[in-house]
C-alpha cells in the first residue's frame, strides 16, 4: 500500500507531498492525473454521450409541451360560456385589452401565465345578443 | 510508517520503483471509483477505475445465493463512433441514454475525487 492510508485505513493522505522530492514521482503522477482528464475529454465528447443528452433534451421538452398542453386544455374545458346562446345570435365578446400579450409559447411559465389570464378575460365575457344590442 | 515505505522501495530499482507507483496510485484511484456507486454488498468488492485515456474499467466481486464467488468486469471503450460496453471480454453492448449519462457523472466524480485525494499537487 506504500503508506498512501492514514491510521484508519481509509482516507487518502497527500501523495504529492510523501514523494515530494522523489526523482520522478511528481512526473508519474502527473502523466496519471492527465491521462484521466484526457480520459473524462473523451467521453464526454463522445457521440454516444452526446447522443444521450440530445435525448434526453427532446424528451424533457416533448414532456414540457404535453404538459402545457394538457394545462391549456384543462383552462378550456372548465371555461364556459352560456350554451343556450348559439353563435349566430349571441357572439361572445371578450374585452381584448384584458388578454394576455402574443407570448413566446416555449416560455412555458409565460405561457401558462397568459393561458390563466385570457382564462379570467373569457370568464368575464360580454354577450353580445340581439336584444342586447338593441338595448345598446 | 514513511521511513518505513522509503526504506522497502530504496532498494529497488528507478524503473521498478516507478512501475510499482504507477501501479499503486491505479489501486487507490480504483479505490475511490468502487466508492461511486454507493454501498458495496457485504463480502463485496468494487473497483471503477480509468485505465488509459479511452478505457474505463468497472470490476465487481460478490457472493451469490450459494455461497460461490462470483465477478464481473465491464470495460468502457470510447471509440470515434461512440462507447462500447464489453462484459466478462466477450459481449459488446450498445449503452442505453441513462447508462451512458450515469457513467458520465461517475467519470466526472471521479476526476474531481482522484484530483482532490490523490492529485492535488499536480492537478492544476
Amino acid at each position: 500500500m506504500l503508506g498512501l492510508w492514514n491510521e484508519q485505513g481509509n482516507q487518502y493522505e497527500g501523495l504529492g507531498k510523501k514523494y515530494e522530492g522523489r526523482s520522478g514521482a511528481f512526473d508519474i503522477m502527473s502523466m496519471r492525473f492527465t491521462t484521466v482528464r484526457k480520459g473524462l475529454i473523451n467521453a464526454e465528447s463522445s457521440p454516444t454521450i452526446l447522443r444521450a443528452f440530445e435525448n434526453v433534451r427532446r424528451a424533457k421538452e416533448a414532456a414540457e409541451a404535453l404538459q402545457f398542453k394538457q394545462e391549456v386544455n384543462r383552462i378550456a374545458e372548465t371555461t364556459t360560456l352560456d350554451p343556450s346562446l348559439s353563435t349566430t345570435e349571441a357572439v361572445p365578446i371578450v374585452d381584448q385589452s384584458r388578454m394576455a400579450p402574443v407570448v413566446d409559447l416555449h416560455d412555458r411559465q409565460q405561457a401558462i401565465a397568459a393561458a390563466r389570464a385570457n382564462e379570467a378575460a373569457i370568464r368575464n365575457v360580454e354577450v353580445s345578443s340581439p336584444e342586447n344590442r338593441q338595448a345598446a | 510508517m514513511i521511513s518505513k515505505i522509503l526504506q522497502l522501495t530504496s532498494g529497488a530499482s528507478e524503473e521498478e520503483r516507478k512501475a510499482k507507483l504507477y501501479r499503486d496510485l491505479l489501486q487507490h484511484e480504483a479505490k475511490i471509483g468502487g466508492e461511486l456507486f454507493g454501498r458495496v454488498p457485504n463480502g463485496g468488492r468494487r473497483e471503477f477505475f480509468c485505465l488509459d485515456e479511452y478505457t474505463w474499467i468497472w470490476y465487481e466481486e460478490w457472493t451469490d445465493k450459494h455461497k460461490q464467488r462470483q465477478s464481473r468486469t465491464t470495460r468502457y471503450e470510447v471509440r470515434p463512433n461512440g462507447i462500447t460496453k464489453i462484459q466478462d471480454g466477450e459481449r459488446y453492448q450498445e449503452l442505453s441514454d441513462s447508462e451512458a449519462l450515469r457513467l458520465l457523472d461517475a467519470m466526472r466524480t471521479y476526476e474531481r475525487r482522484v484530483g482532490n485525494e490523490l492529485y492535488r499537487a499536480v492537478a492544476h
